[in-house]
C-alpha cells in the first residue's frame, strides 16, 4: 500500500488557487481560455508531470504531484475568483 | 521648411517609442504566453515546494512566477495582460508573507530561546510533541517549518519582482501625465 505524501498536493494547490484568482480567462487581445483548451493544458501538464517526475525520497507517484495541483488550483482558481480580477494600473 | 520636417520626424519618433506595443505582439507570442505564462508559474510552485530536498527554493521559485507575470506584461503590455496584479493584492502577500516568516521565527524564540528553532521537526526535544504534530510539514522527509518558511519566502519575492517590473512599465506613462 503506497501512502501518498500529501504535502505538495495540499500546498500547491492552494498556492495555486491564491495565484489564479488573479488570472482572467477570457481577455481582449489574448488567448482564450475556453473548456477545449483548459482540456489541452491539463492533457499537457499530465505529460510534463510525468516527465518532472516525483520529489527525491518521495516514493508514491510516479508524477509531479506539487506541478499538477498547482496547475489545477490555478486553474480553479481563475475559474472562481479571476473575472473579477482587476489590476489598478 | 527644413526644421518643421525634422520637427515632425521627431514628434513621430517620440510617440513610436512611447507607444512601443500600439500594434500587438506577434499572434504566435499572442497565443503562447498565456498558457506558457500559467505553465512558468505551477513550475515556480513546484520549485517553492521542493526547496527543502532540491535544489531551489523561496527566492528562485518565487522569481519564477514572477516571471510568469512579466512574461504577460511583456507580451500584453499592463493594460491587457490576463495575470491582473493589483496594488492590495501585493501589498496583502508582502505582508502575509512577512508576516508569517517572523511569527514562525518569534514561535521557536518563546517556546526554545532561539529565533527560527525548527520546531516542527524538533530535533532536540525542546517543544511538545502537540505542537511539533502541528507545524510538522506532511511529508517523508521530517522537514518541519522549513517548507513553511520557503513558501513565506516565495510569496514576498513574486510579489516584490512583479512590483518592480510594473512600477517600471508605468513610468513613462506617469511622465505624460
Amino acid at each position: 500500500m503506497v501512502s501518498i505524501v500529501i504535502g505538495p498536493i495540499l500546498f500547491g494547490f492552494l498556492f495555486g488557487l491564491v495565484l489564479g484568482t488573479r488570472i482572467r480567462r477570457k481577455e481582449e487581445n489574448s488567448f482564450k481560455f475556453t473548456g477545449s483548451a483548459i482540456v489541452a493544458l491539463l492533457i499537457g501538464s499530465l505529460l510534463m508531470s510525468l516527465d518532472l517526475g516525483q520529489f527525491p525520497f518521495y516514493a508514491d507517484l510516479p508524477i509531479a504531484t506539487a506541478f499538477l495541483s498547482a496547475i489545477i488550483g490555478i486553474l480553479i482558481g481563475s475559474l472562481l475568483f479571476g473575472s473579477s480580477a482587476k489590476g489598478d494600473n | 521648411m527644413v526644421e518643421d520636417k525634422n520637427k515632425v520626424e521627431s514628434q513621430s519618433n517620440l510617440e513610436a517609442k512611447a507607444n512601443w506595443n500600439s500594434k500587438g505582439s506577434s499572434p504566435i507570442l499572442r497565443i503562447m504566453a498565456y498558457p506558457i505564462a500559467i505553465i512558468m508559474m505551477a513550475m515556480g510552485v513546484m520549485t517553492i515546494l521542493g526547496g527543502h530536498i532540491t535544489p531551489g527554493g523561496g527566492f528562485q521559485g518565487g522569481a519564477m512566477i514572477a516571471g510568469g507575470i512579466i512574461f504577460g506584461v511583456l507580451v500584453y503590455t499592463l493594460d491587457g495582460t490576463p495575470i491582473k496584479i493589483s496594488h492590495e493584492f501585493i501589498s496583502t502577500l508582502e505582508s502575509f508573507g512577512a508576516f508569517v516568516y517572523v511569527i514562525l521565527g518569534l514561535i521557536g524564540l518563546i517556546l526554545t530561546g532561539s529565533f527560527l528553532y525548527n520546531f516542527g521537526a524538533d530535533f532536540y526535544s525542546l517543544v511538545p510533541s502537540t505542537i511539533q504534530m502541528i507545524f510538522h510539514y506532511p511529508d517523508v522527509t521530517n522537514a518541519g517549518i522549513v517548507p513553511y518558511l520557503n513558501i513565506a519566502v516565495g510569496l514576498k519575492v513574486l510579489v516584490g519582482l512583479s512590483a518592480v517590473v510594473i512600477a517600471f512599465s508605468q513610468f513613462k506613462k506617469l511622465g505624460e501625465d
